[in-house]
């Protein structure tokens, strides 16, 4: 597919734009949020979820977490779900959210250090499988 | 169950991320006056093997360990019952192209709802891959390519605020001088 060419400068932005996020993404970040978006994910409302969230980070201005998505969280009936990390922290997995739920995850949990625990479902990865 | 368009291309990409892909195309086209509207995601990925692409619409089919294996087949379904297809193409080592196919104005065609959405969610939760949509609609097409956005967005922060914001503002603009969202 053809799109406008790219300038030398340009591709040099690209490069250096996709580093800083891989530096990001490889633990930079004060948090990591993954919206589980596999199939049951998506039909119980993730992209929603998703975007709740994003709209928080922007209206509150937060500059470094990590937003991205995995596959299904393995409990079909309890999506949608995400997981949220914390440096040097156990991940904590919160499911059947609304996007009011995912927005005092935010608050709360990413930005202050507080688990949500009325919402969590487990704290560490693979305890409930 | 999933009863959106832009629910199953979010889904189709998302397949394409599960197999590794550094670049997805996301191909849309609405034609109303042929009567047709095709999906078309194709992903340089790890691809299938035959037998799995043979058997990657049946329901339950999965590769992988916590997955349902129900997306392929859903959107088999839903093309179906609007008179339409789907057909997937698959290389080992090279990638993998699903097309579906539906008719326009069949009363059992999913809404296409908000592509918007779709793209913001796959562009930012997936920074590392470039992804290339282009959404033609009775005459008019509307495309972006992810990695050169990047380079033309703001100096803020990667995956900050401010972006969040430009990719946002750029695809429901753009969509919307398209006619749609
Ligand atoms: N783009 C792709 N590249 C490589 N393999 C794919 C791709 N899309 C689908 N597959 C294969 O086909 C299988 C079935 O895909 P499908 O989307 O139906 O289910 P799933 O992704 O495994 O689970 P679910 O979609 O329910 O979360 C996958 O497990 C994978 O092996
Ligand atoms: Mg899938």
């Amino acid at each position: 597919m053809s799109t406008k060419k790219l300038t030398i400068q340009e591709l040099a932005r690209i490069r250096e734009k996709t580093k800083a996020m891989t530096v990001l993404r490889d633990g930079a970040g004060r948090a990591k949020v993954t919206v589980h978006m596999g199939t049951c994910g998506i039909a119980a409302g993730a992209r929603g979820i998703m975007d709740a969230l994003l709209q928080e980070i922007e209206s509150r201005a937060v500059q470094d977490v990590i937003v991205t998505t995995s596959g299904c969280a393995g409990l079909c009936n309890r999506e949608p779900m995400v997981t949220v990390e914390i440096k040097d922290r156990p991940p904590v997995k919160y499911a059947q959210l609304t996007p009011e739920k995912m927005r005092r995850i935010l608050a709360e949990h990413v930005l202050e250090g507080r688990v949500v625990a009325e919402y969590a479902l487990a704290v560490g990865s693979e305890t409930m499988y | 169950m999933m009863e959106d368009l832009s629910l199953h291309v979010l889904d189709l990409a998302e397949n394409a991320v599960n197999a590794g892909a550094t670049r997805v195309v996301i191909l849309i086209n609405e034609n109303a006056s042929r009567g047709l509207l095709t999906i078309r995601v194709s992903d340089d990925g790890r691809g299938m093997t035959e037998e799995v692409c043979r058997r990657a619409l049946d329901p339950f089919f999965t590769t992988g360990q916590k997955r349902t294996g129900l997306g392929l087949p859903l959107l088999a379904q839903a093309a179906r019952q609007s008179g339409g297809d789907l057909t997937v193409r698959s290389t080992p080592g090279k990638g993998t192209r699903v097309a579906a196919r539906f008719r326009f104005r069949h009363i059992d065609r999913q809404p296409l709802t908000s592509m918007a959405e779709t793209m913001i969610m796959l562009v930012l939760g997936h920074p590392e891959i470039d992804f290339r949509y282009r959404h033609r609609r009775d005459g008019r097409a509307f495309r972006f390519a992810s990695h050169a956005f990047f380079a033309r967005s703001c100096e803020g922060s990667a995956a900050g605020p401010e972006l969040i914001r430009e990719v946002r503002r750029t695809l429901r603009s753009g969509l919307e001088s398209i006619g749609t969202t």
